[in-house]
């Protein structure tokens, strides 16, 4: 890897790495599991700098990444999970009048691809066709999936007053 | 950027720069060193294992092909209840391989046609219909066995010529190609609105591409497969699920009328648990079994009114508790189902859904 790709990928790091552990930590939903969602992602992105930085940019192929990886550690943590006698997370949000955290904490109890969708249409402000593109899914999953997001957290208790619309994209 | 964007925008926490990038980039090269490293010793001892079974006297054979991935679908990984009108479909378990669970996820819609992928017992799934004729299972397959024996439904037109198809493409396969038409996997299906030939392909960018027959259909005839029109014109097929509204969503419900399904959907039907939770449980030779556990077996936890409370309900230990684990009937005892206490380990013997 020549120095101009080294010196790329060092700023990159530096620039984006804040912004990329806001969408990890909402696909994952924990600030440890985040990092190590950025880092691998990073380290995995790293041998093919040179083309990632050269085609649609690397914020693309890291997202990308990212998604994957969170859907991955997601079903390995499911298969392992084991129920107590309390019903999921969001049942249990206390009426708490912080609605930003009530939102968060409704989103990441969605099913990991729709939360994904949720993370980069909303928080990464990602047109419909650019989150289709890191998800490698159609546009049409895409709205199906926003659809179907934006519906489940219509029915959260705690979100009932807000609006919740898609934007155009 | 509308409410809920700034809303979410002000609910994730703004992080701190963690990253120093000297030293992922040192990671980054031990790592690519390594790899390099495992991909030249495993290339020499390929090369070595090959040369030694060409060359070595009396012992030339063809060389094995490589072990079968076994196919998954994880359009299944989103499984919700599926419509009420399809909950006559789930029949006694049992008196098939693979009977659908009540769980599904909406694949195809299409004018007046909906094809449904139902989760199956015995690791198995389903493909339902939907159209202007009513609803029915058409056929069930093991998971395992849908790169073999593919999983497919051909729906004849009133005098009997195939018309539509609709065929499970496990994880990988994304194109269905029939004569000259050709049709994208969505949600692990792909559906044809007309139909020009029974010989189809399917095939994906890294899989080998396997050619399906779809002569004469090999199960019973279609319950609701019948068409009485016509194949409608050929257009895009929309592959958008056609519940957006997930308030009317309902848990089936069996043969004793009580509803089933898992608690991880429980936000998408009211809040409201079903009768009957789906969970893994162990069988009386302690090998692990899919069931039900009843609601009303659940070990009740008194609510706690303010954080003392919470705190003191917290410093309680509480016991393990076993409860049964029934076929989807509620009523036959196929297993056990463990609550882990709280003073015990930190995993349990089973898995809800």
């Amino acid at each position: 890897m020549g120095v101009d790709a080294t010196e790329d990928f060092r700023e990159y790091v530096l620039g984006r790495q804040r912004a990329l552990l806001r969408t990890a930590w909402l696909l994952t939903g924990d600030r440890g599991s985040a990092e190590d969602l950025v880092q691998t992602a990073l380290l995995r992105a790293w041998p093919h700098w040179s083309r990632i930085s050269a085609g649609e940019g690397p914020d693309a192929y890291v997202r990308r990444v990212m998604v994957n990886k969170a859907i991955d550690w997601r079903r390995r943590r499911w298969n392992g999970e084991v129920p107590t006698e309390q019903l999921p997370e969001c049942q249990y949000l206390p009426p708490d009048p912080d609605l930003p955290q009530i939102l968060v904490g409704a989103v990441r109890s969605l099913p990991a691809r729709q939360r994904a969708v949720i993370a980069l249409r909303y928080l990464d402000d990602l047109s419909e066709i650019e989150t289709a593109a890191a998800l490698g899914c159609a546009v049409g999953t895409v709205k199906s999936q926003t659809a179907k997001a934006l519906a489940t957290l219509r029915q959260h208790p705690g979100l009932a007053n807000l609006e919740l619309q898609g934007s155009a994209g | 950027m509308n409410e809920f964007a700034v809303l979410l925008d002000q609910g994730v926490p703004e992080p701190q720069a963690f990253l120093d990038p000297e030293a992922l980039l040192r990671r980054a090269h031990r790592r690519q060193t390594v790899r390099l490293s495992g991909a030249l010793a495993a290339t020499v001892a390929v090369v070595v294992v090959v040369g030694v079974a060409m060359w070595a006297p009396g012992q030339r054979r063809p060389l094995a092909a490589g072990a079968p991935v076994s196919p998954t679908l994880s359009a299944l990984d989103d499984a919700v209840a599926l419509p009420t009108s399809l909950s006559g479909e789930v029949g006694p378990v049992g008196a098939q391989p693979h009977q659908p669970t009540g769980l599904g996820v909406t694949a195809i819609h299409h004018g007046q046609t909906t094809v449904y992928l139902a989760a199956a017992t015995g690791d198995g799934v389903c493909l339902l219909l939907e159209n202007s004729n009513g609803s029915g299972v058409e056929s069930c397959r093991a998971i395992a066995d849908l790169t073999t024996r593919p999983l497919y439904v051909v729906m004849d037109s009133a005098d009997g010529r195939p018309v539509q198809t609709a065929i499970v493409m496990p994880d990988g396969y994304t194109t269905l190609t029939l004569g000259s038409d050709t049709a994208t996997a969505a949600f692990n299906v792909a559906y044809l609105p007309a139909m020009t030939s029974t010989h189809c392909v399917i095939s994906g960018p890294h899989v080998e591409s396997r050619q399906v027959d779809l002569g004469p259909d090999p199960l019973p005839p279609a319950r609701a497969g019948s068409s009485p029109q016509p194949p409608a014109p050929t257009g895009p097929v929309s592959a958008v699920p056609v519940r957006s509204a997930v308030a009317d969503l309902r848990y089936p419900v069996n043969v004793h009328g009580m509803t089933y399904g898992s608690l991880a959907v429980a936000s998408t039907h009211g809040g409201k648990a079903p009768d009957l939770i789906a969970a893994s449980g162990l069988d009386n030779t302690g090998a692990h079994v899919d069931g039900y556990f009843k609601h009303a077996d659940m070990p009740v936890q008194a609510e706690p009114k303010n954080p003392a409370d919470a705190a003191a309900l917290m410093a309680k230990a509480v016991p393990a508790k076993t409860i049964p684990l029934y076929a989807v009937d509620g009523t036959t005892v196929i297993g056990t189902f463990t609550f882990a206490g709280r003073a015990a380990a930190a995993t349990g013997t089973a898995t809800a859904h």
